[in-house]
C-alpha cells in the first residue's frame, strides 16, 4: 500500500472536496461569537490585569512567563486581539489576520485562566479558532475574496475547505473523550455511572454558589434527593462523551452526538446553572452540520486560476453550481 | 508524489498532532499530581473525590446583634466567582485572612450596598458543610475555621487611618 492509495482512501472523509464557503460560515460563526465574547469582557479582563501577582499561576503559552505582564501591556495585547478577530471575521488580509488571530485569542484567554481558575469552556474556541486560523477559511465571505474575485462566494472547491470542519469536529470529539475518561479514571471509577459523583458535583457547586452570595440552581436544588434520575444523567452523559469519536463515522451519527451534546450543556445549566457559553451558542457544534455539498470522489474539480475564479470544468463545461453537482 | 499530495500529507499530519495534542492531557489521571492546562485540559474537576460535606472559603458578616450574614464574593474582586472563590481560598490559606478581611470590610464600607448596610464586622472563614442537610435548609457548618476578621469603619477617614497604620506596619 503506497501513499498515494491511503490518501485516496481518506480523503472522501476526511478531506472531501467542498466548497469554499464551507469554512467561511465556521470562520464568520466563531469570530461573530468571539467578537461578543470579549466585548463583553474587555473591562473585566482589565480589571484582572490589575489583580494580586501572588494569584498568577501561568497556563499554555503564558507558562513562558515567570510574573504578570504590567497591565498596560497586557490590556494592550487584549485589544490588539479584538482588532485581530475584527480583520478575521471580516476575512481582510487573512493570511496574516487568521494566523494571528488564533494566536491573540490562545494568548488572551490563557492569560485570563491564569489567575488561579481555568475556564474549560474556553477550550474549544480556542482550538477551533486555531483550525481556522491556519485554514484558507476566507476565500468566501470575506473582503478577500471580494477584492480578488469580486464575489462573495466564489465558485471555489478543494480538499482544503473540506478538512477544517473535520478537524473541528474530531478536536470537539476528543475533548469530549477526555473529560468522559476523567470521570472513570477518578476514585470513583465506573461508579461514576451511579449518578453519585455528578450528584455531589452539583451539591459542591450549589454550596460554592450560595455561600459567596450567588444562588444555586434552583432545579438542581429540587432535584437533589431524586437519585435515579441522576444516574440517568450520569449514564447519558458518559455515553456521550466516551462515543464522541463514533461521531466521526459519518455525518448522521455527527450530527446525533452535536444535538445529544448541545442538548447536555443546556441540561447542566438548568441543573447546575453552570454556563458553557460557546457549546451552548451552538456556534461550536456547527462543524458537525458542514454548508455546501461535497463533490464525490472521482468527480472533476473546477480549475481556477490565480485569482480563484473558475476557469472552466473539463468534463461539465460549464461553471460550477449546485445545481450541477452530485447529491 | 505531486506537491499537492505532499501538501495534503502535511495538513493531515498536523491534523493528526493537533489531535494527540488534545487528547495527552489523559495522562494527567494517571499521574499522582494531577496538572491542568489551558486550552489542552484534562478537565481535573471530573476527578476530583467527592464526600458527603464540602468545605468552601467565603465572607461572611455580622451585624451588631449577632446576624450572620453571607456576603457577595464580588466585594474581593473581579473574574467571576470560580475564579475569586480559588483566590480566596489560596490567600486564606496562605495566611492572609485578616488583610483579605480588611479589603471587605472597607468595600463594604465604601460600597453601601443596602442588603449588606447593617454589617458591623466581616469575617473570612473556611467552613465544612453537610450537604444533605445544608440543601434542606439547615446552614449552619458542621465546623468553621475563620481566618481573619475586620470591622466595618462606616467613617471615611476612619478608614483611611486605619490603611496608613496597615501601611506602617507591614513596612516595619
Amino acid at each position: 500500500m503506497n501513499v498515494r492509495s491511503v490518501l485516496a482512501g481518506i480523503e472522501p472523509h476526511f478531506m472531501p472536496a467542498a466548497p469554499a464557503l464551507r469554512p467561511a460560515v465556521l470562520r464568520v460563526a466563531t469570530g461573530l461569537y468571539t467578537a461578543r465574547y470579549l466585548g463583553r469582557r474587555v473591562k473585566m479582563f482589565s480589571r484582572i490585569h490589575r489583580g494580586d501577582a501572588s494569584m498568577f499561576a501561568p497556563v499554555g503559552p503564558c507558562r513562558i512567563l515567570k510574573q504578570p505582564l504590567p497591565p498596560r501591556m497586557a490590556d494592550a495585547l487584549v485589544w490588539a486581539e479584538v482588532a485581530a478577530n475584527a480583520a478575521y471575521t471580516a476575512g481582510l488580509g487573512y493570511r496574516v489576520t487568521g494566523p494571528l488571530h488564533a494566536a491573540l485569542l490562545t494568548w488572551t484567554l490563557s492569560y485570563r485562566n491564569s489567575w488561579s481558575m481555568v475556564f474549560h469552556n474556553d477550550n474549544n474556541l480556542v482550538l477551533h479558532t486555531a483550525v481556522l486560523g491556519a485554514a484558507p477559511a476566507a476565500d468566501a465571505l470575506s473582503l478577500d475574496a471580494l477584492l480578488r474575485s469580486g464575489t462573495l462566494v466564489p465558485r471555489r472547491y478543494g480538499w482544503q475547505y473540506g478538512l477544517p470542519a473535520t478537524v473541528m469536529s474530531a478536536v470537539t470529539a476528543c475533548t469530549y473523550l477526555v473529560s468522559g475518561v476523567a470521570k472513570v479514571s477518578g476514585p470513583m471509577g465506573w461508579k461514576w455511572a451511579s449518578g453519585g459523583g455528578l450528584r455531589s458535583q452539583v451539591a459542591a457547586d450549589g454550596l460554592r454558589k450560595e455561600l459567596l452570595g450567588s444562588h444555586a440552581a434552583a432545579l438542581g436544588l429540587k432535584l437533589y434527593e431524586r437519585k435515579g434520575l441522576f444516574t440517568l444523567l450520569a449514564v447519558g452523559a458518559l455515553v456521550i462523551e466516551l462515543a464522541a469519536p463514533l461521531a466521526l463515522a459519518n455525518r448522521r451519527l455527527g450530527q446525533a452526538f452535536a444535538v445529544a451534546a448541545f442538548g447536555m450543556h443546556w441540561g447542566i445549566h438548568a441543573v447546575m446553572g453552570i454556563r458553557f457559553r460557546y457549546n451552548q451558542s451552538g456556534v461550536m457544534y456547527l462543524c458537525f452540520f458542514p454548508v455546501g455539498r461535497t463533490l464525490q470522489k472521482g468527480y472533476p474539480l473546477p480549475h481556477c486560476n490565480a485569482s480563484g475564479k473558475v476557469n472552466s470544468l473539463p468534463h461539465l463545461q460549464t461553471s460550477v453550481s449546485r445545481s450541477s453537482l452530485p447529491h | 508524489m505531486t506537491t499537492e499530495e505532499q501538501t495534503k500529507l502535511a495538513a493531515l499530519a498536523v491534523s493528526a498532532a493537533l489531535l494527540a495534542a488534545v487528547l495527552a492531557p489523559v495522562r494527567q489521571h494517571f499521574r499522582e499530581n494531577l496538572r491542568d492546562g489551558f486550552p489542552l485540559s484534562c478537565y481535573p474537576m471530573f476527578n476530583a473525590e467527592r464526600q458527603k460535606h464540602g468545605f468552601v472559603t467565603h465572607l461572611v458578616g455580622y451585624e451588631a446583634d449577632g446576624t450572620r450574614r453571607i456576603l457577595h464574593y464580588s466585594y474581593l474582586g473581579t473574574g467571576g466567582l470560580n475564579q475569586v472563590r480559588r483566590q480566596l481560598r489560596r490567600l486564606a490559606l496562605a495566611g492572609r485572612g485578616g488583610e483579605l478581611a480588611l479589603e471587605v470590610a472597607d468595600a463594604v464600607a465604601s460600597r453601601s450596598r443596602k442588603a449588606d448596610a447593617a454589617v458591623v464586622r466581616v469575617d473570612v472563614v473556611t467552613g465544612r458543610y453537610d450537604y444533605a442537610q445544608f440543601f434542606s435548609g439547615n446552614r449552619t457548618p458542621k465546623s468553621e475555621v475563620v481566618h481573619g476578621s475586620a470591622e466595618v469603619l462606616r467613617d471615611p477617614q476612619a478608614r483611611a487611618l486605619r490603611a496608613g497604620l496597615v501601611e506602617m506596619d507591614r513596612s516595619k
